[in-house]
């Protein structure tokens, strides 16, 4: 389909550029009303419609659904004095993934734009546990309904609590609003810890969190800061070691270059 | 009311650096039960999105004599066991009067 009006345009194309030529040469106007090609004018209302009608079916293909591809990285085990090293050249590492990826152009048929909105998936656990009868066998990631979003003016889905700090003030602002509500959370001060607490994790079982604070452009003196918390509730702790899995999402979606 | 503990020699000290953590009983206070919460390996940004692993621990009973007690000292997570004294016994995170 897209090849034919390709085709079709160009033919119209030549055609609307030979009359051009035609009217452009000197003749008398009345001749130029018995030709076949009328006016110029006409032909190029003719391909205008054409390359609108390429726009179209253009953009009507450009927003198919998102494309997801995962990597994941090799899990890293570590103690509590590797911590800050091994994390850092983790997070190193998807940093570089992230420009390559970004970088890349390719997934969009032609005259659609990529638009990537990678994400990165980190989710760090203790490597032994001890059993406790009132704690999940292995870490789950405490969920909530419709109603509970409501209650507590969160929203959740597959896995994040997401909040938005959105306030007059500057970013680190933000950033502090949103960290207090996710430790508040997870130590049981504010409501929805003590919810938590109360009905889908007792204080007893370990909690263990990925705190995201993605920041979003703001106009003027206001910052907004989105926050997207996991919280998986599982057994106590039995040593002090943790193993850490990150993935790279590589979400892209195609839109018509304007 | 005073409780007399014995600390065992076991002291861990999580040293990580750049990481952040909170007590609800404010210190080594075997006989209220505390919770804390703390992050290994700081906060780390890609782009505009920033990230932090947190964990929470609660005091718990070891043993019937025996508490594992966490608290917070300079931003670093600290790991005690403590035996209660005779008398008391660990029940719920806490070293408690055992009843006669």
């Amino acid at each position: 389909m897209r090849s034919f009006l390709i085709s079709i345009t160009l033919f119209l194309l030549v055609l609307g550029v030979s009359c051009l030529g035609n009217a452009s040469q000197v003749e008398p106007f009345d001749k130029l009303e018995s030709r076949t090609c009328e006016t110029a004018d006409d032909n190029l209302i003719q391909i205008q419609g054409l390359a609108d009608a390429l726009t179209k079916e253009s953009e009507s293909q450009c927003p198919f659904k998102e494309v997801s591809t995962a990597e994941q990285m090799p899990a890293v085990t570590f103690g509590v004095f590797s911590a800050q090293n091994k994390m850092a050249s983790l997070f190193e590492t998807l940093n570089e993934k992230q420009e390559k990826f970004m970088q890349d152009s390719t997934g969009c048929p032609r005259g659609c734009k990529k638009i990537s909105d990678p994400i990165v998936e980190v989710s760090t656990r203790p490597t032994q546990y001890e059993f406790d009868e009132k704690c999940p066998r292995v870490p789950v990631a405490v969920e909530f309904d419709n109603k509970e979003n409501q209650k507590f003016g969160i929203e959740y889905t597959n896995g994040f609590i997401k909040k938005d700090f959105h306030q007059k003030g500057s970013l680190r602002e933000c950033n502090d609003m949103a960290m207090k509500f996710a430790q508040e959370t997870l130590m049981g001060d504010n409501k929805v810890g003590k919810h938590i607490e109360k009905n889908k994790c007792p204080s007893v079982c370990s909690y263990t969190s990925t705190v995201r604070l993605r920041s979003k452009p703001s106009a003027g003196q206001e910052c907004h800061v989105d926050l997207e918390l996991v919280i998986l509730c599982g057994p106590p702790k039995k040593e002090r070691e943790w193993t850490t899995e990150a993935k790279l999402v590589k979400a892209f979606r195609c839109e018509a270059a304007k | 009311m005073r409780l007399k503990v014995f600390f065992v020699t076991t002291l861990f000290v999580f040293n990580a650096k750049g990481e952040t953590c909170r007590d609800s009983d404010k210190g080594i206070n075997p006989e209220v039960f505390g919770k804390v919460v703390y992050s290994l390996g700081g906060q780390n940004c890609i782009d505009s999105s920033c990230i932090t692993q947190m964990f929470k621990e609660s005091d718990r009973c070891l043993s019937p004599e025996k508490l594992l007690e966490f608290s917070c000292s300079k931003g670093q997570v600290i790991e005690q066991e403590i035996q209660c004294s005779t008398g008391y016994l660990c029940r719920e995170g806490i070293c408690q009067k055992s009843p006669k």
